[in-house]
């Protein structure tokens, strides 16, 4: 047997947003196995549930991430909605969509622009930046936030859109399915990008599904799992196709993304062409009692908030599955065979939040 | 639109493998593990599967000192959740196919989900 060495990369790595960790074990140049750690920021959040009211513990989970928190709020809210058995006005139900689809947008182009800088692209990088610097200035106009939104509350929105606000958007969605276009085709044909992602971190459709990879990651390798499909919100309203690339590898898993970005913005014409007139909340009474298991699909895949509530103002168990989380163990998979220069463009090919991942 | 039905399935401890092995066949995956503490040393994990966007979850309550089979031989992606509840919990599980050893994260706090806020916030501020 050849001697074996340990790596550590990260928490702090050039390559990383956020502070992951993972023990490479290499033999030579080549991994052979990867331990991940992730309790370097790890804040309890979920804990926090015993503090807070449940209306007020929305803003907690919004802070669980700074990419998806929108839908970290959309998906507690309908936990305790289900709980409640709230029935939530469909022009809010609309919104939160189009929140959701934002969402995707800034997070697939955030990705995707870490990537290509990732792979020493870095005029590609400020490409994406700029066509994401679109649209958080249209999510701050339209949600009242870049980062943090605070739209979702148990029983609506808090903040409507007019239908002025809606033509500007739909009007500025062709710029972006132009710009986005421009930018994903460049980094899809670039020799030197498929070079580095072709064929590296493949991950079979089989051992996808049975690892529980979610998201891109999942349908990167072919795994049908959208949990948009499921209708919740009005997605159930919105006709689409989820994306599925077959390869398993980086490329593919990049491509899933790239093709996402023209679907959200489908889906966000779509809404705004449907979107009905009424209010946006009904008035909330009594507190939850029961459990639910919400599952909404985020930019990185499924995400699940669970909630437990004993008809008191503070739930007693609340648990988010993050996407990355349940990754994890499919990157740990997918690392193993291949060398080392290779591991920074696996790991950005899931995309990891750990922002989320250490709620 | 709600999910509907998320039917929970208490079973015993001795027939946790058996049911999780038959979830596996069905073609369901799993979705979660999640534990809530019921009572000082009482302790309810809920392992979730999904197959078609439709959730079923098995329950099974255990002491502490249980020791609770793992599902990773199963579903071995299950490592990452299994380790989180014995290190926030402190509950008992056999056989995880990779075990952190209680090092999977940093805590200042032994089991800090298993002891009330206030004492963990006293924790924290004494660094």
């Amino acid at each position: 047997m050849q001697k074996r060495i340990v790596i550590p990369f990260g928490p702090q790595h050039p390559v990383l947003p956020e502070p992951i960790h993972l023990d490479l074990v290499l033999e030579d140049e080549r991994v052979v196995d990867a331990i991940p750690s992730i309790g370097y920021l790890h804040r309890g959040l979920e804990k926090l549930v015993d503090k807070r009211e449940f209306p007020e513990y929305v803003y907690v989970i919004e802070r669980t991430c700074g990419i998806c928190s929108f839908i970290h709020g959309l998906s507690y809210c309908q936990a305790v909605e289900e709980m409640m058995k709230i029935e939530v006005p469909e022009r809010a139900l609309f919104l939160r969509t189009i929140g959701s689809e934002y969402s995707r947008l800034h997070s697939h182009l955030l990705t995707l622009g870490c990537l290509a800088d990732g792979m020493g692209f870095e005029n590609l990088f400020m490409g994406f930046w700029r066509v994401r610097e679109r649209v958080l200035n249209r999510m701050e106009e339209s949600l009242g936030g870049r980062v943090i939104q605070g739209t979702c509350k148990v029983g609506g929105v808090r903040k409507d859109m007019d239908g002025e606000m809606l033509e500007r958007m739909k009007a500025e969605l062709d710029v972006l399915d132009k710009e986005m276009k421009e930018m994903t085709g460049v980094l899809l044909r670039d020799d030197a990008v498929k070079y580095r992602m072709k064929g590296i971190g493949v991950l079979p459709k089989k051992d996808a599904f049975e690892l529980g990879a979610v998201g891109p990651t999942g349908r990167g390798s072919g795994v049908r799992i959208d949990l948009r499909e499921r209708g919740y919100a009005a997605y159930g309203k919105i006709g689409f196709e989820p994306v599925l690339e077959t390869a398993g590898d980086c490329y593919a898993r990049t491509a899933v993304r790239c093709r996402e970005l023209l679907l959200s913005t489908r889906i966000i014409r779509q809404c705004i062409g449907k979107i009905p007139d009424g209010p946006i909340e009904t008035k909330v009474t009594g507190n939850p009692n029961g459990e639910y298991a919400s599952r909404v699909e985020q930019p990185r895949g499924e995400a699940v908030h669970y909630a437990k509530g004993d008809g008191g103002r503070y739930l007693k168990r609340f648990r988010i599955r993050t996407p990355t989380f349940a990754n994890i163990p499919s990157l740990v998979h997918m690392l193993k065979g291949y060398e080392l220069a290779d591991v920074p463009v696996i790991i950005m090919s899931i995309d990891p939040c750990i922002s989320c991942t250490e709620r | 639109m709600a999910e509907g039905e998320q039917p929970v399935n208490a079973v015993k401890l001795k027939e946790l493998l058996g049911e999780a092995e038959a979830y596996k066949e069905k073609g369901y995956r799993l979705v979660h593990i999640c534990c809530t503490k019921l009572a000082e040393n009482s302790f309810e994990l809920t392992y979730a599967f999904d197959k078609d966007y439709k959730l079923e979850n098995l329950r099974i309550t255990a002491a502490r000192e249980t020791e609770i089979p793992s599902v990773t031989k199963i579903f071995p992606g299950a490592f990452l959740y299994e380790n989180e509840i014995m290190e926030f919990f402190g509950v008992a599980i056999k056989g995880v196919s990779v075990d952190f050893k209680g090092h999977l994260y940093k805590k200042k706090v032994e089991y800090p989900f298993a002891v009330d806020t206030d004492k963990v916030d006293e924790s924290c501020k004494k660094g």
